[in-house]
């Protein structure tokens, strides 16, 4: 067990529990959405409470999406993601070759607007210029709703008390949910020694714990227990042992 | 030789006494988990050579699952082809559904699972249980060796470390066998109880209780 190993048996086993445990929040947490979507036939609500929960639900299964989920706001690229920085970059392209434009069209009337009788042409001549807005034909509010309803909307940074709060919350839920192994109390015995507590002979571990051999005292099985030679054991009544 | 009904019987009463259901491999439900194993095989190649190893182990390793019902015993095909291994093998699974009964099935498989140490202790007193029916059923006094070997083995991924703690349990165990007491264990004392209630000839040493 290289892992455990390296790590050592307590830290390898908090890391499984915290994995698994932020594993089954992601699934709970996006059955969730997909239920209040199909339910509510809305999109699931953006706001700072969702997107921690969001960042969390990352966590366990994707770091780098964590972090994006957690610092998207401040304006950074994603993280290994080469669609998203291709798209930032058409986009930068884009936006130099509408500038240009602008420039172009400021300079000489618009081919259209002489022959636009049009209703709605009416703005954009008036401009006699590129005025994006005056040719915007959405309606702002559906805009809004829209980017309300994508996944653009949910990447901005996360409130950190929060996200805080959230990592608290899943640490306990997983502690509760799961549980620790029943350790015995570290006694600081000698690993390997053997010892008589409450008439069962006990073994001391590596990690200086003294583990109960067996699950009955000695009395039921008509023994008593004694240590001799350091070994512990359930000796006869009539064997008067060194204790 | 004991006769196979000898062993069977001791089984059955042990699994009633402490619920729990005990098949083998070649029984329907054994049957079942292995076509399942089967079938997930061909998910891909890493699960197959998974599968392989794990069946494989199935043909020499006999298992009990804790399940929201009675905890299940599967044996496997060598445990069931000899009256004293059944016997032996048996009684050790049945050592595991009395520690998951009186620890609860979550938190004894959280144990077993998530602590190679408290994973040592219980393997320790299961393979106690089994030597001890040995002990009963040929009077030979068992050694460290073969018991030693198994729960060092790759089956129950222990360390030096925790192979040590099993080997101390054990040597207390074998310590009281050699006393002529029966191990302080539940398993242990109710193969004494039967086997003087319904074959007392079958035990062969002289032991107390």
């Amino acid at each position: 067990m290289p892992f455990e190993s390296l790590l050592g048996p307590t830290v390898t086993t908090w890391i499984a529990h915290a994995v698994a445990a932020l594993t089954a929040f992601a699934l709970l947490y996006g059955a969730a959405k997909i239920l209040w979507t199909r339910l509510s036939g809305r999109p699931f609500p953006a706001n700072k409470v969702t997107r921690a929960l969001d960042a969390l639900a990352e966590l366990g299964t994707n770091v780098l999406g964590f972090i994006n989920k957690a610092t998207r706001g401040n304006g950074a690229p994603l993280l290994a993601n080469p669609d998203v920085q291709r798209r930032d970059a058409l986009i930068a392209e884009m936006s130099t070759a509408l500038d240009d434009l602008r420039r172009r069209v400021g300079d000489a009337p618009l081919p259209l607007v002489d022959a636009a009788g049009k209703a709605g042409a009416v703005a954009v001549s008036e401009t006699r210029g590129f005025d994006p807005a005056a040719r915007q034909t959405i309606a702002p509010d559906v805009v809004a709703a829209a980017q309300a309803a994508t996944r653009e909307s949910e990447r901005g940074s996360v409130d950190l008390a929060g996200l805080i709060g959230c990592v608290v919350i899943g640490v306990l839920a997983a502690v509760i949910a799961t549980g620790c192994p029943r350790m015995p109390p570290v006694s600081g015995c000698q690993p390997e020694a053997q010892t008589c507590i409450a008439d069962s002979p006990h073994v001391c571990s590596a990690s200086q714990r003294w583990h109960r051999a067996g699950d009955l005292q000695c009395s039921a099985v008509g023994g008593q227990c004694l240590v001799a030679g350091g070994r512990a054991y359930c000796a006869p009544l009539t064997d008067r042992g060194a204790r | 030789m004991i006769p196979m009904t000898l062993s069977r019987d001791l089984v059955a009463h042990l699994a009633t006494k402490h619920g729990a259901t005990v098949v083998s491999q070649s029984d329907g439900i054994g049957a079942a988990v292995r076509a399942l194993l089967d079938g997930a095989a061909r998910v891909s190649p890493v699960v197959d050579t998974l599968v392989d190893e794990l069946l494989s182990r199935a043909a020499r390793v006999s298992v009990t699952v804790p399940t929201p019902g009675d905890p299940l015993i599967v044996l496997s095909p060598a445990a069931v082809a000899d009256p004293l291994r059944y016997a032996m093998t048996g009684a050790h699974e049945l050592q595991h559904a009395v520690q998951i009964h009186a620890g609860g099935r979550v938190r004894t498989s959280i144990d077993y699972v998530a602590s190679p140490e408290l994973r040592a202790r219980a393997e320790a007193d299961a393979y106690a249980v089994g030597l001890w029916v040995g002990y009963l059923l040929t009077g030979l006094l068992p050694t460290l060796d073969d018991a030693l070997a198994s729960i060092a083995g790759e089956t129950y991924h222990l360390d030096a470390e925790e192979v040590a703690l099993a080997r101390g349990v054990l040597e207390s165990h074998l310590a009281t066998m050699a006393g002529g007491t029966c191990p302080p264990l539940t398993i242990a004392l109710d193969v004494l109880t039967w086997l003087r209630a319904e074959h007392p000839g079958a035990v062969v040493p002289t032991v107390r209780p």
